[in-house]
């Protein structure tokens, strides 16, 4: 079986055609509300469907939401929620969280880190995506320092443990300075903005593998169907 | 019993047997088939002997007993080893061990069973046509053989509800499908179709087999949800039909009717065939769309309420068969 996966959104596959190796890491950051949770849905669905198990953390919303989310789409998540294939894991409620998987202390990097790791123990003999949504809300309290220091030693954990991590990040949330370093932690970056005319603003999307060297500076457009989740204008360059 | 009748009765039950065979192969179904041949040869016979054939009452099993008296004045047959009696619509005919011995499709019979074979009494066949003829009604016909007790049972039963895939016919050099203009799809023009899709919109293309699949299926969910009494078989009924359209043998493994859940298996899928040979995806993945939309329309239509199956193991990455998760469709809330 091959062993790299995919966004599972044509268009932005085209950026990464061989695919990215399972342990590889994926930053996705951009402006709220242009579509972060949707991408991460798309890369939930794709996982589900190639077999993989999938852990979603959230962190700015209940996974509630990420359930209705994925319903609308027409996911059958109690299926998948029954055997462990979707674990939707609650790091968002202070008080006591009414979800299956939850991460009950937010406050604490390291805590973070060993709650995270125990989790995906639990699934070392299966094929693991792991979406941190967002993971800069975990982040705010932290200096950069603790900040860098979580994160090299999360990704190198991450990487070696074989998991495909998408990792999003809202933007304005952290130090710019801080986000340049983090960005270069990571295997593939995905940047989605708000460009075009005021009047009629349209969601942007640019992919970069960061390892390799590459980026693609064109910015590509998109939509977000109701039905059919992200897709790309075909063929149309901004 | 003189030679040339024994071997005029060795060719008559090899006929038969060998009818069985192949129809045991034949798409769309074989049952139908064989029901027809049986059914047809006791019409004919029937013709024959029709001047003779004067039944004194409608009850079914008062006009089988008045053609087998038919049958036997010319001295075909012994009528009394017949015991025929009413049980609801259907006719219960009964054969003991003994009269069994000059039953003439005994070895058809029993080489049929012993290779599980479609199997349709040519006797409650010509019943079957008697019945038809005099009540107008559509019959079909089982046989229970009790290797204990060695007692031949038949029963001839209105038919409730034939498959629709069973009703293939050429018409005017068009096929037919119970009625239906209808046409058969090779893997190639299958396969033409989703890459043209995949090629176009590719991200249409799940939801397109899905909803396919849905909506063709909705019909003879319906249909069978009429037809039976219990879900089980309401099911066993749509997934008869599945295989006979060619797109595998579907199991249900578990049901729970009141939980709207199901477990359900499908072994040799056509749509992990159909792309076995050609890379439709970017990497291995969960393939049967079609049939997860198939799965779905049957157990809303019979359970009623929105269920939605989901593919969590598909022979196409790994294993034997396809395993479908079933649980009802649930509402988000909305605020």
């Amino acid at each position: 079986m091959k062993t790299r996966g995919f966004f599972g959104v044509d268009g932005l596959d085209q950026a990464v055609p061989q695919g990215m190796e399972y342990g590889s890491q994926i930053l996705v950051y951009g402006d709220t509300g242009v579509g972060k949770t949707v991408l991460a849905g798309e890369f939930l669905k794709e996982g589900l469907l190639c077999g993989d198990t999938c852990i979603y953390v959230a962190c700015d919303e209940p996974p509630a939401v990420m359930r209705g989310h994925l319903r609308d789409y027409k996911v059958g998540v109690r299926a998948y929620e029954e055997v462990e294939r979707l674990l939707l894991v609650d790091a968002y409620e202070e008080e006591e969280s009414r979800e299956r998987h939850f991460i009950a202390n937010q406050y604490s990097l390291e805590k973070y880190a060993v709650l995270e790791s125990n989790l995906l123990e639990r699934f070392t003999d299966r094929r693991v995506r792991l979406v941190v949504d967002s993971l800069s809300t975990l982040l705010i309290p932290f200096g950069q320092e603790e900040i860098l220091e979580f994160h090299r030693s999360r990704l190198k954990s991450l990487r070696r443990k074989g998991i495909l991590t998408m990792d999003v990040f809202v933007d304005g949330v952290l130090d710019q300075r801080v986000m340049t370093i983090i960005s270069h932690l990571y295997n593939v970056n995905v940047r989605m903005m708000f460009g075009g005319p005021k009047a009629r603003p349209e969601r942007l999307i640019q992919v970069g593998k960061v390892k390799s060297g590459m980026f693609d500076a064109v910015p590509r457009r998109f939509g977000i169907s109701p039905v059919f989740g992200i897709i790309f204008a075909p063929d149309v360059e901004v | 019993m003189y030679n040339a009748e024994k071997f005029y009765l060795k060719i008559i039950n090899s006929i038969y047997l060998n009818l069985s065979r192949t129809a045991s192969s034949i798409p769309f179904g074989g049952n139908h088939f064989l029901d027809e041949v049986t059914r047809g040869v006791g019409e004919l016979i029937l013709k024959e002997y029709e001047e003779q054939f004067n039944p004194e009452s409608t009850k079914p099993s008062e006009i089988c007993k008045a053609y087998l008296k038919t049958l036997g004045r010319q001295d075909f047959l012994e009528d009394g080893a017949f015991q025929l009696e009413d049980d609801g619509d259907s006719v219960v005919v009964t054969m003991n061990p003994k009269d069994q011995e000059h039953c003439i499709y005994k070895e058809f019979c029993r080489e049929a069973q012993k290779e599980s074979l479609l199997f349709y009494c040519p006797r409650l066949g010509v019943l079957q046509s008697v019945l038809k003829k005099s009540l107008g009604v559509e019959y079909s016909t089982s046989v229970d053989w009790e290797p204990e007790s060695k007692i031949c049972r038949g029963r001839i039963s209105p038919v409730k509800r034939r498959l629709r895939t069973e009703m293939a016919r050429f018409v005017d050099d068009t096929l037919n499908i119970a009625g239906e203009r209808a046409m058969l799809f090779t893997k190639d023009a299958y396969l033409s179709l989703l890459t043209a899709v995949a090629e176009y919109a590719p991200f249409i293309l799940r939801k397109v087999l899905f909803d396919s699949g849905y909506r063709s299926f909705l019909g003879v969910a319906r249909e069978a949800a009429d037809s039976y009494k219990t879900p089980e078989k309401s099911l066993r009924v749509c997934f008869e039909e599945m295989k006979h359209c060619g797109i595998g043998k579907v199991e249900l493994i578990s049901l729970d009717p009141s939980a709207g859940h199901a477990v359900i298996r499908c072994y040799q899928s056509f749509e992990v065939a159909a792309v076995e040979d050609i890379e439709l995806y970017r990497t291995p993945r969960v393939t049967c769309d079609h049939l997860r939309g198939q799965l779905s329309a049957c157990l809303t239509v019979i359970l009623g309420c929105p269920i939605i199956c989901e593919e969590m193991q598909c022979a196409a990455l790994d294993g034997e068969y396809c395993e479908f998760l079933a649980y009802p469709e649930e509402e988000n809330e909305r605020k």
